[in-house]
């Protein structure tokens, strides 16, 4: 053992500058900041954010630019399962049960696709893009009237309180009571099957649990000191919620957007596949997931690629969702 | 307690009076007759009218609708000539109400121990495979599943039977297991949640100092504990199941409830639409009922008053 030597300087005072000492070594983040950096390190979350972006990119630009089209039909290339190219990896050399059924039916060399046809000769790949573009539409949109009503009716609800917030919560109570998928088929039934249905009922029934959270959190945050003092100064009501409320239930606001995106695109692919949702030469991944379901025993392809689409947009989506949530509201473990 | 279970009941009753008048004036908005085949004659469709009371004008029919669903009467379908709501729903019950008890308890059961077991292995593998098991529970949509499942364990293999109702039990096994997927899923993650914030508390290092082990805390402490808010998601998941057996009754072409709503949506045959409605929300606004007050009993700290939370 060797004993430190200390000399005679080690015990003169250490001076340090006055400001030296209140210096704050860690920099300071904004809650922001901070959630972000928390959200960075949920690698799964990452994953999910990256593969959303890869998929909307590649939804919006084969808007333009598709392998096929997607509603063109040929029927000497109908039912072809899927081939890449001239390469022979099982699965996507153009044989289904062993059989070269693009030799048999004497396809072009050169025509092939990537993940099959459908029974009309229609490129799935193409329109599995379509599907997902109506999905991602659907999920956004679902997001706007979860923002605008439900934000707003949640705000207003906790904000006004008294007899105003009681008859707006008994009709959060009737409309949440009828269970969504009935007002969604009402609505269907009002307004013929299409996309403007499906987003009316929607906009009907999406925002519900968006005014609940908010509603909840307005009634805890306008307790609080910030709100009184911006009274005192005489700000109106309605700006006090608008300015300094809304920015306080940013983060709950988020955290259930991501929540209405996936519960949207999965109510669109149910109504679609019951088939009282978009109607059928339209693709969307719910069309495309019925017609796979009728062929399943023959082309199985048919179904399995649009069902890894949906399952992979979902989980994306969740995924997203768990993260933010951890990452805005640390306290709340999964 | 009773004026509580009053003033819920009352509630209850004007939902549903809401929900009924809603459809009914929905249904007489929209465009069109459900006679309109151009081959009958004018006075075949003036009598069929008659015989639905059609002829009659908007409010005495709507009067004479609320009476008959007092008296449990849902009027007639146009689909099936002659048949009344009531028995075409009662006649289709069965089979749906099993198969949902059935994924309900399936569910729950095995989502409370896999929430359970991940909690007490608590960031280790077991809680990742147990995490991952719900996310992607959560995230295949139940019609995606179900056909899976027929194509895998039925096609393929040749497990259980395709489809249809008519092997008894063993139909009603991968309609269950499809239908149980998302309840499985919900209450393992609620499960979890609750589990590790109870053994994070005081009574659970008390038990655990006095000489438990962590699994005689778990048992005799911990998981009953954990357990009471489960009963609040109850309420979620009987609509999942609700709309998981529109799609699964049809997958497997069940005759069911939920099959037969989908039937009657693409036939235009809107008095079962309306009973189904009512139907769907009578028992929803029910379970949610029961719900509250079996969450009062079991937890004496939450007390049921008039308020309605």
């Amino acid at each position: 053992m060797t004993a430190t030597k200390l000399g005679p300087d080690a015990f003169k005072p250490v001076r340090v500058a006055a400001t030296e000492k209140e210096k704050i070594a860690a920099p300071t983040l904004t809650f922001t900041q901070d959630a972000l950096r928390r959200l960075r390190q949920n690698k799964a979350a990452l994953l999910s954010l990256w593969v959303l972006l890869v998929i909307v990119v590649l939804a919006v630009v084969t808007q333009w630019w598709s392998p096929a089209d997607p509603n063109a039909q040929n029927l000497a290339y109908a039912y072809l399962p899927p081939k890449w190219g001239q390469w022979h990896i099982p699965g996507f050399d153009g044989r289904l049960n062993g059989v070269d059924l693009y030799a048999q039916n004497r396809v072009p060399k050169a025509v092939y696709f990537l993940l099959g046809t459908d029974e009309y000769g229609r490129d799935l790949l193409s329109r599995i893009f379509v599907g997902t573009r109506v999905s991602l539409q659907i999920g956004f949109i679902a997001t706007f009237f979860d923002l605008v009503i439900g934000v707003s009716y949640g705000l207003l609800s906790g904000w006004l309180g008294g007899r105003v917030d009681l008859l707006m919560q008994r009709v959060i109570e009737i409309i949440s009571s009828v269970p969504s998928l009935v007002v969604v088929i009402l609505m269907l039934l009002v307004f013929r099957p299409g996309m403007l249905s499906i987003i009316l009922a929607i906009a009907v029934t999406g925002w519900i649990t968006m005014a609940r959270l908010v509603r909840a959190q307005t009634l805890q945050l306008k307790r609080l000191e910030y709100v009184l003092a911006a009274q005192t100064l005489g700000e109106p009501g309605l700006a006090i919620a608008w300015r300094h409320l809304l920015p306080n239930l940013s983060s709950t606001v988020i955290i259930q957007t991501m929540f209405t995106i996936p519960t949207a695109i999965f109510f669109e692919a149910f109504l679609s596949y019951i088939g009282i949702g978009i109607p059928a030469p339209a693709a969307s991944l719910g069309t495309l997931l019925a017609n796979g379901q009728q062929s399943l025993q023959t082309q199985p392809y048919l179904l399995i690629f649009p069902g890894i689409v949906i399952v992979v947009l979902m989980l994306a989506f969740n995924l997203l969702g768990d993260g933010l949530r951890d990452a805005f509201d640390p306290r709340t473990d999964r | 307690m009773g004026r509580y279970l009053l003033k819920r009941l009352g509630y209850l009753v004007l939902t549903l009076f809401i929900v009924a008048s809603l459809t009914f004036f929905l249904m007489k908005g929209l465009p069109g007759t459900p006679f309109n085949n151009p081959k009958l004659p004018a006075e075949q469709i003036a009598l069929l009218k008659t015989q639905y009371g059609l002829d009659q004008p908007v409010w005495r029919q709507y009067l004479q609708y609320l009476g008959g669903l007092m008296r449990g009467d849902f009027g007639t379908s146009y689909q099936f000539v002659g048949q009344p709501v009531s028995y075409l729903i009662a006649s289709r019950l069965g089979p749906s109400l099993q198969i949902g008890l059935q994924a309900m308890i399936v569910g729950t059961s095995l989502g409370i121990l896999l929430g359970a077991i991940a909690a007490i292995r608590q960031n280790t593998w077991v809680d990742a495979v147990a995490t991952i098991f719900a996310i992607i529970g959560r995230s295949i949509p139940n019609f995606v599943f179900a056909a899976l499942l027929q194509f895998l364990l039925a096609y393929q293999m040749h497990l259980f039977p395709v489809a249809l109702w008519d092997d008894g039990w063993a139909s009603s096994i991968l309609p269950t297991l499809a239908l149980a997927m998302a309840p499985l899923a919900n209450t393992a993650r609620f499960m979890r949640t609750e589990m590790v914030d109870v053994l994070n508390t005081d009574y659970i290092e008390l038990a655990r100092a006095k000489g438990d082990s962590q699994w005689q805390a778990v048992a005799r402490h911990a998981l009953r504990n954990s357990l009471i808010p489960i009963v609040t998601i109850i309420g979620p998941m009987t609509v999942d199941l609700m709309t998981g057996s529109l799609v699964v009754e049809n997958v497997f072409a069940i005759p069911g409830i939920g099959e037969q709503f989908v039937k009657s949506i693409t036939t235009n045959d809107y008095p079962v639409i309306m009973g189904l409605t009512l139907m769907y929300s009578f028992a929803l606004t029910v379970v949610i009922l029961i719900v509250d007050i079996l969450y009062g009993l079991i937890d004496p700290r939450i007390r049921l008053t008039g308020e309605v939370a």
